[in-house]
């Protein structure tokens, strides 16, 4: 771990929300995005790169960070599947 | 764990290099991306053998990174193969990737080449949809197009000239790709829904409601989060644990909004826009496809709303239905544009989306949302943002902070609003605090709280099932077509006792109903009659009684029913219990059990029987046979001293056979069977043990039941 001189921050806890339902995400504000997606879709059990994320009505980047965004810790981030609509 | 990192590395592209292998930073223009030569996707006849040991080497790398643009990339699934396996070949001391496809393997280029490959291959597929993006727009732009579509085609592509084909639109966080689906004919997803959203939303800002009336605009994602009955359950709450509803409550409340616009997601497949106007107290929607028979209800998505509203501001909406004005759509594709162009007409009273100018509106939208794009908004648009509106003095939420609300009332005041409703608590129209600290509202408004049914706190109000009264000629005319389809169309098929009536009235032209109390007990005394029947049948062939073939039916057959006045040959035991006599017999009466589990004997009266099990009891006149003369007496010897007839009430067992009419004595009191008949009648006579042995099992069978029950 000597490598990771920015391992200095704590840890923030992200909350998931889909559909209802929530996880709790633990993560380094350094971290990318695409691992704390891989892990969300995991944890609801959906393929990856099926979701969508939006942090205060702002879509997520795969290369985004939560010290990019300035997510603190407890925020929430919705995750949804694709919508698509035109007629019936 | 700690050797993650490290293999990470591996892929990570070296700094001095970026430029040369990528060459479409986000911020080129669309326009001279699609131009750019990037290496072509694989294709199915780039056939790849060979493990994936093949493509890893222990040299060094040493072939320049350009050669992967002179050739195709290779395909998705063998490139993941490899990035699987990496993190192996690498501790084995393998330092390079070859192509085996290429130069006979000769090629060692380093490892970051498996990112850069499938970075390219997005990039790749990008591309492609900016080229059909771009031929859709010079589509449009021809001569023979309708003028607007001309223009907003051609100002589309002069915009892409300077829109970078990956940039940022605005703060959404969203990528100029996202614009594409908009010069497409594919259906919008949830990203160009965002993007409307965000553009009204940025409008509002610089451009003024033409109402006057305070408007917000609400993400896709309340319309979905509203939905959810976690989200429902905590309305009971001081505040709605979710970040996206609380924002929203926060802006109706702080801004007291009137009228709170959102996009909808219906039916999985539809976009609509629905309207919570809290002025007013009403709840309505537009529905782009309201006028065409698929159009549906949102009832749900209504629901929620009027409850949203009811519990979060004590507001209750009144479902107004689908009278918010939308342009119905005759596409397949355009209700992700029809809705978002309906709220613009609402709010700034823009002209309404027209089915002929479809394309021109979705090109129109792509330039709204490519001009917030860093790279013209910075140079043409000037940022001019007008502050954020001070905050109002909101009348709702009174039930949490009226006392607060009383308070702030009587010093600040009328300045605003000289004369402020409270429109929750006693219907819309409110009752008027002109002397606001005169009455304290708090004590009844929590004494109603208390004690306010359940139904109260948690129902809404929905529009009654009733159509419209103004209905357009179009709907009418879809209307009564469908009636009539729905009256030719054929019954669904169904199994069971339905099945049975619908195939027995078939060509019958009975029309009594197939169906019914009625109609399922005499279906199922048919049924009991065969299944009696059948056991009349085993009972006389296990008694091995002759003439089988005529006694098993009694000779009775929905052709030849048997009637009143019908002659039969019967089994009785008159003289000696038990022991049973053949006689010649005429049917008097007929009885059978009604239908149902208790169903009572009573006389048929509506002709005869098709099956003799169907019957119960019949009555009869016996004739008895004077064996000196071959001759049948209606005098029997049981009644010679009274010089009187016998009758009988008969079970159905016990009725034989049915035979011809017999040839008649002037006094009717002597009957002569015909041969073929009395020679039945003689066999049946000689095997009369048999048939005893049989009724006298019969009647044994009732018996033993009749312990089992009573058991």
């Amino acid at each position: 771990m000597s490598q990771e001189p920015e391992d200095v921050k704590p840890k923030i806890n992200l909350k998931v929300v889909y559909d209802g339902e929530e996880v709790q995400i633990k993560v380094k504000p350094n971290t990318k995005f695409a691992k704390i997606f891989a892990a969300a879709e995991q944890r609801f059990g959906k393929e990856s790169g099926t979701f969508k994320f939006v942090y205060e009505g702002k879509r997520i980047g795969k290369e985004d960070t939560p010290g990019d965004l300035d997510i603190e810790d407890g925020d929430q981030i919705d995750c949804f599947l694709e919508q698509l609509g035109g007629w019936q | 764990m700690s050797l993650r990192l490290p293999e990470w590395n591996l892929l990570t592209f070296p700094k001095d290099s970026h430029s040369l292998f990528s060459p479409s930073p986000p911020h080129l223009p669309a326009a001279q991306f699609t131009t750019l030569n990037l290496p072509y996707a694989s294709r199915s006849s780039d056939i790849v053998t060979g493990s994936v040991e093949s493509w890893f080497s222990f040299d060094a790398p040493r072939t320049p990174i350009d050669a992967i643009f002179q050739r195709s990339l290779p395909s998705r699934d063998i490139i993941q193969a490899l990035l699987n396996g990496l993190g192996q070949f690498w501790l084995d001391g393998y330092q390079s990737v070859v192509d085996p496809r290429c130069n006979d393997g000769r090629d060692r280029f380093p490892l970051w080449v498996l990112k850069l490959w499938l970075e390219l291959g997005t990039v790749g597929e990008t591309q492609k949809s900016w080229h059909s993006a771009f031929n859709f727009l010079r589509r449009q732009a021809a001569l023979k197009a309708p003028d607007p579509t001309r223009k907003a085609a051609e100002e589309m592509l002069e915009l892409l000239e300077r829109v970078g084909w990956n940039e940022p639109i605005g703060t959404t966080g969203l990528p100029a790709t996202c614009l594409i689906r908009f010069l497409s004919k594919a259906w919008l997803s949830e990203e160009q829904i965002s993007l409307q959203v965000y553009y009204m939303h940025e409008r509002l800002q610089t451009q003024k409601p033409k109402t006057r009336n305070r408007v917000a605009f609400a993400p896709l994602l309340f319309t979905n989060k509203l939905v959810q009955t976690t989200i429902q359950a905590m309305y009971d709450y001081e505040h709605v644990k979710d970040s996206v509803m609380r924002k929203i409550e926060e802006q109706v409340y702080k801004e007291d909004i009137d009228i709170l616009y959102m996009p909808a997601h219906v039916q999985n497949n539809h976009w609509i826009i629905m309207a919570a106007n809290f002025k007013d107290g009403t709840v309505s929607f537009g529905d782009s496809l309201f006028d065409s028979p698929y159009q549906t209800y949102p009832r749900k998505l209504v629901q929620k709303l009027q409850l949203w509203s009811k519990k979060r501001f004590a507001v209750p909406l009144n479902d107004i239905g689908n009278t918010l004005p939308i342009g119905q759509q005759t596409d397949t594709m355009n209700c992700g544009v029809c809705w978002a162009d309906a709220a613009m007409t609402a709010v700034w009273g823009d002209p309404q989306w027209k089915p002929e100018l479809g394309a021109a509106r979705r090109i129109q939208w792509a330039i709204r949302l490519a001009k917030k794009c860093a790279s013209i908004s910075q140079t043409i648009m000037p940022s001019a943002l007008a502050p954020p509106p001070a905050p109002l003095l909101s009348a709702r939420r009174y039930h949490l902070e009226i006392g607060q609300f009383l308070a702030q009332l009587s010093t600040a005041m009328p300045t605003t609003r000289p004369i402020t409703l409270v429109p929750s608590l006693f219907g819309t129209t409110g009752v008027r605090l002109t002397q606001p600290t005169g009455f304290d509202y708090s004590a009844l408004v929590s004494l109603r709280r208390q004690h306010q049914t359940r139904q109260a706190e948690n129902g809404v109000r929905v529009r009654s099932q009733a159509e419209p009264a103004s209905e357009s000629a179009k709907r009418q005319l879809v209307k009564s077509m469908q009636a009539i389809l729905k009256q030719t169309e054929a019954r669904g098929l169904t199994t069971g006792v339905d099945r049975t009536l619908r195939t027995q009235s078939l060509g019958s032209g009975d029309p009594s109903s197939t169906t019914g109390n009625a109609a399922n007990a005499a279906a199922s005394a048919v049924t009991r009659a065969r299944e009696a029947l059948r056991k009349r049948r085993k009972l006389f062939a296990d008694a091995n009684v002759a003439c089988l073939n005529e006694i098993e039916g009694a000779r009775v057959s929905a052709v030849r029913p048997l009637l009143p006045r019908d002659w039969v040959l019967v089994a009785a035991d008159l003289v000696t219990k038990k022991v049973f006599d053949v006689y010649l017999a005429q049917v008097l009466t007929l009885y059978a059990r009604g239908a149902g589990k208790n169903g009572k004997h009573g006389l048929v009266v509506d002709g005869g029987k098709s099956n003799i099990a169907a019957l119960s009891f019949i009555g009869v006149q016996l004739y008895e046979l004077s064996p000196a003369t071959g001759i049948f007496q209606s005098i029997t010897q049981q009644t010679v001293h009274l010089d009187t007839s016998t009758f009988a009430h008969l079970p159905s067992l016990q009725i034989l056979t049915v035979v011809k009419s017999p040839q008649s004595s002037q006094t009717g009191t002597q009957l002569a069977l015909s041969d073929a008949d009395f020679t039945l009648f003689s066999t049946l006579r000689g095997s009369r043990a048999n048939i005893s042995k049989a009724l006298v099992q019969a009647r044994k069978r009732k018996v033993v039941e009749e312990v089992e029950e009573d058991e």
